[in-house]
């Protein structure tokens, strides 16, 4: 034998041979393998499982996360409140914000480091006294009631929607007013009568201009809409140039061109300038013109300039036109109110039915019906007064 | 060195070292295996009973002379097929299956003879010689001599065994081997050459192999 490890592994070889072993049994082993590889497959299945619901789990953390996240980022924390009680003070430090809601769905937000006090009345609105700070007033529009912000000698009424008063005394410009949404009315020393803020746009008031006046306290009682102070009559003649080019177009029908005039000429200054009639009309020219922002705006503005009058009447009718349901009862009623034996009040009698039965209201569906057969039993709504009333 | 077979054919030897048969037969076998891939990838029962049934006995062989006589045979097949189961769709040529069967096979071997070779330091002698077992005449000596190789076997590194194992009684070329083991064939000749100089050093210290081989001198 000349290969050593050639000897050497065959006597393993041979030796191995000789080893007892038992022949594998076929049966036993395919079924041992078989139950394997379904547990194995089970387990696969469980381990996905738990990545799945891991994955899911880390996915819900980072969805929390973000959003935790996403709130600080937003700023300071807000509470919201149903209901405020009155004549509550709101207080904030920096950093913080507190935000009230009311019965009539307006809001208000007093921002970081404000001081303001609300109250609110649900038949006629309300009244927020800030006495410093900022305030955000989101306003439900009701008729009958209005919103008020009382800031140093300022006030503003809220005629549109959103808006933000800021008021620091000690400061070079410790007013402040811009609105997001719809138009308010300010009035104080630094302006003759009314000024006009329209949306997107801001005005401030230097200290120069409220030096020497003292501040102003409006009471609750206060917010009434007949507390409403009409524009002191002046300058008839010379706001009556400067709407002739937008009346011209207007009375030529030329409706779009007579608003895109208007607003060349500044709808705000309008709002705040213009006549009863020029407001009623610019409300037709929007509305002619498919801008029921700019006509509701213009209605608004005459009834806050005009108030007890037939313009603001009038412009009252128009909203009622423009508003649905609950609302437009609202406004017809309004009417009604303010002229009785108008040229408008039978129709607003009728419209008032229609919206009132729009609103589910049938009970006061059937008063308005049997008011209506009353004063005018031959009218257009005669039928469907009728039939409020089931006859 | 890579030294000359075994002269006498081993009954244990793979089909793959065999002579070349006809190309038809080999076609036909081609097919089969490929055919026999498709069953065992559909689960088809009938195809993996058969499977069990053709290659059970080429897995108990090839375990069986990597780590010689073992208790957990049965557990070590099971093993082996589970594996070839689980993987059969990575199979990429069907028709490979013989020798990707026997690859996993050397795989499992491999895995327990590296846990051996780590635990080796508990069985080992204070001296570092192996412990003789007692000479005894006839086939008691061919035992003796058989549990030395295996004992000596077992010291070497498990995959310079495999190595010289595949080559020497399996009959394995080179390339097959290299292959069945996943390495290169430069890689397999170091670790042959490694192990049977490893072997032969380890044969010499011990007396069973030198009065078994009746002449110390044939061990040089």
């Amino acid at each position: 034998m000349t290969d050593p490890v050639g000897r050497l592994l065959e006597t393993y070889d041979e030796g191995l041979e000789q080893e007892p072993h038992r022949p594998t049994n076929i049966n036993r082993l395919e079924q041992r393998v078989r139950e394997t590889l379904r547990e194995r497959s089970t387990q696969r299945k469980q381990t996905v499982r738990r990545l799945q619901l891991g994955l899911a789990l880390a996915a819900s953390f980072a969805l929390i996360s973000v959003g935790v996240a996403y709130k600080l980022g937003q700023g300071p924390d807000e509470e919201t409140v149903a209901v405020v009680p009155a004549g509550e003070w709101l207080s904030t430090t920096t950093g913080s914000a507190q935000e009230r809601t009311f019965d009539d769905g307006s809001s208000v937000r007093v921002e970081s480091a404000s001081s303001a006090r609300v109250q609110f009345v649900a038949a006629k609105g309300g009244l927020v006294h800030l006495d410093r700070g900022s305030v955000r007033v989101k306003v439900k529009h009701r008729e009958g009631s209005t919103w008020r912000v009382a800031a140093g000698p300022y006030e503003v009424e809220a005629i549109g929607t959103e808006f933000v008063v800021d008021w620091q005394a000690g400061r070079d410009k410790p007013l402040r007013v811009s609105v997001t949404e719809g138009t308010v009315a300010v009035r104080g020393p630094a302006f003759r009568g009314t000024r006009f803020v329209s949306a997107h746009q801001v005005v401030e008031v230097t200290s120069q201009e409220t030096a020497g006046v003292e501040p102003k306290t409006l009471s609750v009682d206060e917010l009434l809409p007949e507390a409403v102070t009409p524009e002191e009559p002046g300058g008839a003649r010379a706001r009556v140039a400067d709407s002739a080019k937008w009346r011209e177009l207007e009375a030529a029908g030329k409706y779009v061109e007579a608003l895109k005039a208007a607003e060349r000429r500044g709808l705000s200054r309008i709002y705040q300038s213009g006549s009863g009639d020029d407001l009623i009309v610019l409300a037709r020219v929007a509305g002619n013109a498919k801008r029921p922002d700019v006509a509701r705006d213009a209605l608004l503005a005459c009834r806050a300039r005009f108030a007890g009058t037939s313009h603001a009447a009038m412009a009252a009718f128009r909203l009622g036109q423009s508003a649905k349901g609950g609302q437009a009862a609202q406004w017809f009623s309004t009417y009604l109110k303010e002229q009785p034996n108008g040229g408008l009040a039978r129709e607003a009698l009728g419209r008032l039915i229609e919206a009132h039965r729009a609103a589910g209201d049938t009970v006061s569906a059937r008063a308005a019906a049997e008011r209506y057969l009353k004063s005018y039993p031959d009218g257009p709504h005669a039928t469907l007064a009728r039939q409020a009333l089931n006859r | 060195m890579l030294a000359a077979r075994t002269t006498s054919p081993s009954p244990l030897r793979l089909a793959s070292a065999g002579s070349p048969e006809p190309v038809s037969d080999e076609v036909a076998s081609n097919l089969a295996t490929t055919a026999m891939v498709e069953g065992l990838r559909r689960s088809d029962p009938a195809v993996t009973r058969r499977f069990f049934e053709m290659y059970s006995g080429r897995v108990e062989r090839t375990l069986r002379r990597l780590l010689g006589p073992t208790d957990d045979m049965e557990d070590l097949v099971h093993d082996v097929f589970v594996d070839a189961l689980e993987a059969i769709d990575k199979l990429r040529e069907p028709a490979a299956l013989p020798g990707w069967v026997t690859g996993i096979a050397v795989i499992t071997a491999k895995r327990r003879l590296q846990k051996q070779y780590r635990r080796r330091w508990l069985s080992l002698s204070p001296t570092g010689y192996l412990p003789e077992p007692p000479s005894t005449p006839g086939d008691v000596e061919a035992r003796a001599a058989f549990q030395s190789v295996h004992q000596i076997l077992n010291l070497l590194r498990p995959e310079d065994k495999i190595a010289v194992l595949l080559y020497r009684i399996d009959g394995l070329t080179v390339d097959d081997a290299s292959q069945v083991m996943g390495i290169s064939s430069s890689t397999f000749k170091r670790r042959l050459r490694r192990g049977e100089r490893h072997l032969l050093k380890l044969a010499k210290r011990s007396t069973t192999l030198r009065i078994w081989l009746g002449d110390e001198g044939r061990l040089s």
